[in-house]
């Protein structure tokens, strides 16, 4: 078993119990005098710890204090604090963060890493892109009986369809309440897919199952408590369907969003010089290969190398990736009224049911 | 007379030369102004005869020398410029007269006796012209040797009138002449004073001729 | 032009359209501008009014409730200015907020600027700006009427949105406006340099044909001109015929000058010659006799021709000045009357008026010295020469003052009165005859006081020569 990958794991299952606790890591500076950089993140720790470590060798006379949070949260927690301001902020909720640099809270960082990136991984050159995540399907193969794995959302429903009473409570998705890139995935979803309605009935008929991330998901889904898992983060699931075969990982050929992991310097930073070298980091060749290599994380790059990247994992599937570009468009999905539009409709679901 | 004649043009100068020592006057020649200069430094003469346009020192210069050591010599400038304004500045220069070239030798002569008259006047109390004879001294005017009676007035008109001689003075000359400012005679006061002498006059060789609208003229009968 | 002393054409000219250039493209670039700026409000502003008639479409009534599912299309919409903040509200009209941004500024008319109010079906719309969350901002309101069973409500919506995708393209108008007012600005340069080139070409044209001729060709010019520049060459022409004339009178001259001065010369030194040589003192007294009437002759001419060159000279630099007319004539009458005596010919002045006439004393003089002389000249013996001035008002005296001068000698016949000014003119009929030069310059000095010289009969016989002077003449006593 790779060692990174039990890491993982572990971290996995300890932050899968404490979803909403705050947890901060202080990072002493490695040399005197030091100078601060505050992060708030929605990265899990474990993910993010080797790049900080390579930063701090870097950059010795910078102290980190990183403090973790479940994305909501952290949106929350960022906007309470005001006028106090972490010197960075990361977070997967791309929704969450656009309407913090849309309200004003981001400033301008241009550099030669922030010229690297993708149109639709960089908008105001103010919040940036660098990692990107497939939203995949996990099934249990056990549970196929060798029948052929869905390849798209519509043979996904006819087979829920046709195993009605076998997957019965047996569906997982995110807590699309709690978990942001649960809601921003599945907001995309009813935007992008056209038998949304037949899929939000399928689940409310099924008594589809809310998880609060990707690990525990999976973690049902190897138990067999769950047979089916929509909607889940494409790195984790690809991970433990290395260590299990019994999952399978599908991505929708039909389409297969991704969802961008971004990073701001608010702008009431405090450690403004690092926050910015920190991010030109980030998104530098050298920490982009780390967080391919280290983390399993999918990098924003094109020139990164490995497995974990953008063009094997797109050799791998005739899937349509379809990345949620960050700007402007996704201010739609923080709008309060849709929000809870969204969620009547999948109580509604859930309830005509019971 | 002794006479020094300055003049750089051979010919004319010795012209002058010759007819004035055939009329017995004792002449030098020279030819430039630098000579003449010299000359004049050491010798006294009656008469200069100057050439302006002269190699060495221009006349002028010679004739500025001359009068700086309050020499009285009468001067005549010869001259080829006729323009006013040179003659009124040899006149100031201290020059007695000009005369314009080329020139008559009989208006030359007539114009070198008339200095040498003028500047004996000054020195001698009578003046003569024709027959006739003006003592200021003794206040006598004589034709031929007589006494002729003559008044006041008359006398200083023939005074006036024997000063300008070839020259036709007209009525306004002669007031100024003969009057002070205070006074304002009429010209007809003139007509009777010049008729009065006219008749004193009879029976010398010099007569007053009246110009119609321009003035008199004392003249030597026969011109 | 008094800008420009001693200035050239050229520059005036190019000063002139540069700086007319320059006005021209420093306004097309402000409108430009103007003109950008509206653009890029307008097109924006359509961007922003899709998107909100997207949005108000969306709002519908649900069980008396307000409902909203902000369709992703409208942010789309707003995204094609990809850069920009949105911010919107949707409010009831009392202001309870539906969803959305609390605190949108509303619509003020004091201090929103550019606002613009479009009818547009259903939904009327109000567009204005405003600055929000430290920046300025474009906002649209529209209003919607809800309708469901038995109730009305009126729904506010509002966007705003950042300018700068707004402000990047008039940037980018303007730029464009600029560059292409700047390449016309320069090719206007260039033509207008062109054409300031052809137009002076032909002063330049005219100025080769002149330097390139040789000095005394005095040919009239024969080059293609412009109506402009036609006056300039006519004159050019005019003078060098004028000039022409002039040398030709000056040659004539010369030649005639040199016949006057080289005869009497001729016969003074075969005079001189034969009175050498001769043995009989009888004969010798009569040759030099000659020589000496040939050298006042030929003083007389010298004289006269120096006379004539000075008073050329004077006519060109003298001033005028004010003179007694009166006072002058009887001056050059006592000059001459003393040798007129002695030729037994009486001068007489008849009048008593007094004149004042503008004029060259020297030049004046020499006139009348000349014709005195010349009455002089051919009187009989106990002839008489009367001057005379007749005044303005006078019998005959017309409207200027008339000098005339009478003798009582031979006269000259009408026929030959024409003759008698030109130079070297010397009668036929008369052996006595001077330098001819006299009467010519007389009458020049004549026209140059714009006086008339008139030569008539006098009665029984002589001449009358009459010097008209008009217009310089003042009387005053």
């Amino acid at each position: 078993m790779n060692p990174s990958l039990i890491v993982l794991l572990a971290w996995l299952t300890l932050c899968s119990a404490q979803v909403q606790a705050e947890t901060t890591y202080t990072l002493p500076a490695p040399e005197q005098p030091a100078s601060a950089l505050r992060i708030y993140g929605a990265a899990d720790y474990s993910a993010i710890a080797p790049l900080f470590a390579q930063f701090q060798q870097r950059n010795p006379q910078v102290s980190i204090d990183y403090s973790e949070f479940s994305t909501r949260v952290l949106y929350q927690r960022f906007l309470l604090e005001q006028p106090r301001s972490p010197d960075l902020v990361l977070s997967s909720a791309m929704d969450l963060q656009i309407k913090l640099v849309n309200d004003g809270y981001a400033q301008e960082h241009q550099s030669l890493e922030t010229e690297v990136l993708p149109r639709w991984a960089n908008w105001r050159h103010e919040i940036f892109g660098f990692t990107y995540e497939p939203a995949v399907i996990a099934i249990n193969s056990d549970f196929m009986q060798g029948e052929a794995l869905p390849r798209s959302r519509s043979e996904l429903l006819s087979l829920i369809r046709r195993r009605g009473d076998q997957v019965n409570g047996k569906i997982g998705t995110f807590d699309i309440e709690r978990v942001g890139v649960g809601y921003l995935t599945w907001a995309h979803d009813r935007q992008q897919l056209g038998s949304y309605g037949r899929m939000l009935e399928s689940f409310g008929a099924h008594q589809a199952r809310r998880f609060p991330s990707s690990a525990s998901m999976l973690q049902a889904l190897v138990r067999g408590e769950i047979v089916i898992a929509y909607n889940l983060l494409g790195s984790y699931a690809l991970a433990w369907a290395k260590e299990y075969p019994v999952i399978s990982v599908i991505m929708p050929e039909d389409y297969t969003a991704l969802v961008m992991r971004s990073a701001f310097i608010p702008k009431r930073a405090v450690n403004l010089h690092n926050a910015r070298l920190f991010l030109d980091y980030l998104l530098s060749l050298e920490g982009q290969q780390l967080l391919a290599d280290r983390a399993n994380l999918f990098p924003i790059r094109d020139d990164v190398t490995g497995e974990q990247t953008a063009p094997s994992l797109r050799r791998s599937t005739q899937s349509r990736f379809q990345p949620i570009p960050l700007g402007l468009s996704l201010l739609v999905h923080t709008d309060k009224a849709k929000r809870r539009l969204i969620l009547d409709e999948w109580d509604a679901a859930m309830k005509a049911m019971e | 007379m002794r006479i020094l004649i300055v003049e750089d043009d051979e010919i004319l100068g010795e012209a002058i030369n010759q007819r004035a020592t055939t009329q017995g006057h004792g002449v030098d020649l020279v030819t430039t102004g630098t000579a003449a200069n010299e000359i004049l430094k050491h010798q006294s003469y009656d008469l200069v005869i100057l050439d302006l346009n002269l190699p060495g020192l221009n006349g002028d210069r010679v004739l500025d020398n001359l009068r700086k050591r309050q020499t009285h010599t009468p001067v005549l400038i010869l001259t080829a410029r006729d323009q006013i304004e040179d003659r009124i500045q040899l006149l100031d220069l201290g020059a007695d007269d000009y005369l314009t070239k080329p020139f008559d030798f009989g208006e030359l002569e007539a114009r070198c006796r008339a200095l040498l008259r003028r500047h004996q006047g000054q020195s001698q109390d009578a003046v003569s012209y024709g027959n006739l004879v003006l003592d200021r001294r003794a206040c006598t005017v004589t034709i031929s040797g007589e006494l002729v009676e003559i008044k006041q007035r008359e006398f200083r008109l023939l005074e006036i009138f024997l000063g300008h001689t070839g020259r036709v003075l007209s009525k306004e000359e002669i007031i100024d002449h003969l009057y002070s400012f205070d006074e304002s005679p009429s010209p007809n006061a003139i007509e009777t004073y010049v008729a009065r002498l006219r008749k004193k006059l009879q029976g010398s060789l010099v007569e007053i001729r009246t110009l119609r609208g321009l003035g008199y003229l004392l003249d030597r009968e026969g011109g | 032009m008094a800008d420009f002393p001693s200035s050239s054409i050229k520059r005036q000219l190019s000063v002139m359209t540069v700086g007319l250039l320059l006005v021209l493209a420093a306004t097309s670039y402000w409108v430009a501008n103007i003109y950008g700026q509206r653009a890029a409000r307008l097109s924006y502003d359509r961007l922003m009014a899709g998107a909100a008639l997207q949005i108000a479409e969306s709002i519908r009534m649900q069980d008396g409730d307000v409902v909203v599912d902000l369709p992703q299309a409208a942010f789309e919409t707003l995204a094609l200015a990809p850069d920009d903040r949105v911010f919107y509200a949707i409010k009831m009209l009392d202001g309870d907020l539906i969803t959305g941004y609390p605190g949108l500024p509303k619509f003020d008319p004091k201090t929103s600027k550019i606002s613009t109010l479009e009818g547009r079906g259903a939904f009327p719309l109000r567009f204005f700006n405003a600055p929000y969350s430290s920046e300025p901002m474009r906002f649209i309101t529209l209003t919607r009427v809800l309708n469901d069973v038995g109730v009305t409500l009126e729904v506010q919506l509002q966007i705003g949105q950042s300018l700068r995708a707004r402000n990047a393209l008039s940037a980018d108008i303007s730029w464009r406006a600029l560059q292409f007012v700047a390449f016309f600005f320069l090719l206007a340069l260039v033509l207008v340099t062109f054409g300031i080139w052809m137009l002076l070409r032909p002063l330049s044209q005219v100025n080769k044909a002149l330097s390139e001729r040789s000095p005394v060709d005095l040919s009239a010019l024969d080059v293609l001109v412009p109506v402009e520049v036609e006056p300039l060459v006519q004159t050019i022409n005019h003078f060098m015929a004028q000039l022409a004339t002039t040398l030709d009178r000056l040659k004539r001259f010369t030649g005639e000058a040199a016949h006057q001065i080289r005869t009497p010369l001729a016969g003074l030194k075969s005079q001189a010659q034969n009175a050498l040589e001769e043995q009989d003192p009888q004969r010798r007294q009569e040759q030099l006799k000659r020589v000496v009437e040939c050298s006042d002759l030929l003083s007389s001419t010298v004289s006269q021709l120096l006379n004539q060159a000075k008073l050329a000279y004077r006519f060109q630099s003298e001033i005028f000045s004010a003179l007694r007319l009166d006072s002058l004539v009887k001056e050059v009458c006592r000059d001459v009357a003393v040798a007129a005596l002695r030729n037994e010919v009486e001068v007489a002045y008849l009048s008593s008026a007094q004149f004042i006439v503008d004029g060259d004393g020297f030049a004046l003089k020499q006139m009348l010295r000349n014709i005195l002389e010349n009455a002089i000249k051919y009187s009989p013996r106990g002839g008489l020469v009367e001057v005379e001035l007749a005044l303005p008002g006078w019998p005959g005296a017309g409207a200027g003052a008339i000098l005339r001068v009478r003798d009582s000698g031979p006269g000259i016949p009408v026929e030959e009165r024409s003759q008698v000014f030109e130079q070297f003119y010397r009668s036929p009929n008369n052996p006595r005859s001077g330098s001819g030069l006299g009467l010519s310059i007389a009458r020049e000095v004549a026209l140059h006081h714009r006086a008339e010289l008139v030569l008539m009969d006098n009665q029984p016989q002589g001449l009358v020569v009459e010097i008209r002077f008009r217009g310089t003449v003042r009387d005053e006593p």
